[in-house]
């Protein structure tokens, strides 16, 4: 990972999400709120080494909602570390690796499940499924910095966790209408939902591969490709003779966090 | 009588082991182990890697200073499927063998059986577990 330039981690723990005779996998935040996961991957008789990797927002959402894999994650994830940390969270070691090796790769089949994780993992599911939770052993400021607002119930003496009322804090960061009305239009056409899809699952793809896979005209698929890659959906990398295309999924995000922005202002007018 | 770790559960901020552990009998009760002679196998978690514990509140490292056991071999079978679909490596710190044995109601005293039949023993004296546990399953 390119930022861990620093021996000292400045992260500190929102939570474990898995955990058996000790973390497995647990959820870090750095200074910015920015999200990290640190994954226990292996151990000899004096270390443990973990794996470190920035995550979204949305793909945790993504993870919550079952639509992404903790493999699929690790597939497409471009910042991670393998490092030896001590207790204070100190790196005491970082492993240079290109790739990862598959041992260290969670296994095809690991979407969420509720009985393998923490009761603090399930009520982050449930806020970001239902966007209302309830709280009553976490701490309340962990969900502050997750962009959550909290409200006492005296009734239960419980926390009713809600979603910031202020919808300044979910406009996307480019608020330019334009580029949304855009992105919305981009957005609406089956096919182009279709290589969307198909693309996010199969990250390099080629415009054949596209047109094979959808049985679709090369001419339609470069149309529609077209669309996309103008809306900043799809990324398109050269190698060699090849143009390869990627999902844009921060450009995702922003789509999603509009929608969440609509949906909820809906929700909180009629509360 | 004390536990087997008394001195470090009083270094801790939390009642160790907590109030609501009771005394109990469970049999059969199933532990994975490393080989069937293994130093490590009835040593808890947290006194066998304590360098896995990064940022783990007291309360936690208390669960770690027990032994983990199940109450049901499948259930166990599907807790250590469930682990190893996400860190392949699991069984270099929580044992490949799956063995089967009893604990005594005198032995020490248990958490509430939580998902998957998995509950947590704090012993009095660890070494009699050697003789009880039988590996049944790799």
């Amino acid at each position: 990972m390119n930022d861990i330039n620093s021996h000292i981690l400045p992260f500190k723990k929102l939570g474990d999400l898995i955990y058996h005779e000790g973390p497995i996998l647990s959820l870090f935040i750095d200074d910015d709120a920015n999200m990290f996961l640190y994954r226990w991957v292996d151990c000899d008789d004096y270390t443990n080494k973990w794996m470190i990797s920035s995550i979204s927002s949305f793909e945790l959402s993504q993870f919550y909602h079952k639509t992404l894999s903790l493999r699929q994650y690790y597939e497409k994830c471009n910042q991670w570390a393998i490092v030896e940390i001590d207790n204070s969270l100190k790196i005491k070691k970082l492993y240079p690796l290109d790739l990862l090796p598959n041992e260290y790769l969670p296994k095809e089949n690991s979407l969420y499940r509720d009985t393998l994780y923490t009761e603090f993992s399930n009520s982050l599911k449930a806020m970001y499924i239902n966007r209302l939770a309830v709280i009553s052993q976490h701490k309340p400021e962990l969900y502050e910095v997750l962009g959550f607002d909290f409200v006492n119930n005296d009734d239960d003496g419980q926390t009713n966790v809600l979603f910031k009322k202020n919808i300044k804090d979910f406009l996307p960061k480019s608020s330019d209408v334009t580029e949304i009305v855009q992105l919305f239009r981009a957005l609406n056409h089956n096919v182009r939902k279709k290589i969307l899809e198909l693309v996010s699952k199969n990250a390099g793809i080629t415009i054949t591969e596209i047109c094979t896979k959808l049985k679709i005209e090369q001419s339609m698929a470069s149309q529609h490709v077209a669309i996309l890659r103008l809306s900043n959906l799809l990324i398109s990398q050269k190698k060699g003779n090849l143009v390869l295309y990627v999902t844009n999924y921060k450009k995702l995000e922003e789509v999603q966090t509009a929608i969440d922005t609509l949906t909820d202002s809906k929700k909180i007018i009629y509360q | 009588m004390t536990f087997k770790y008394q001195s470090d559960y009083d270094k801790l901020s939390e009642v160790c082991p907590p109030k609501h552990f009771t005394k109990q009998e469970v049999n059969p009760a199933f532990r994975w182990l490393f080989d069937e002679h293994d130093q490590r196998n009835f040593v808890p978690q947290y006194h066998r890697n304590p360098k896995r514990f990064i940022d783990t509140n007291d309360k936690l490292k208390c669960t770690a200073m027990g032994l983990s056991f199940f109450k049901d071999l499948q259930r166990a079978e599907e807790r250590y499927k469930q682990l190893s679909e996400i860190v392949p490596n699991i069984g270099k710190t929580i044992g490949t063998y799956t063995s089967k044995g009893f604990i005594l109601a005198g032995d020490g005293v248990n958490g509430d059986f939580g998902h998957l039949s998995h509950f947590t023993h704090h012993a009095y004296e660890t070494d009699v577990f050697k003789e009880r546990f039988e590996i049944v399953k790799s």
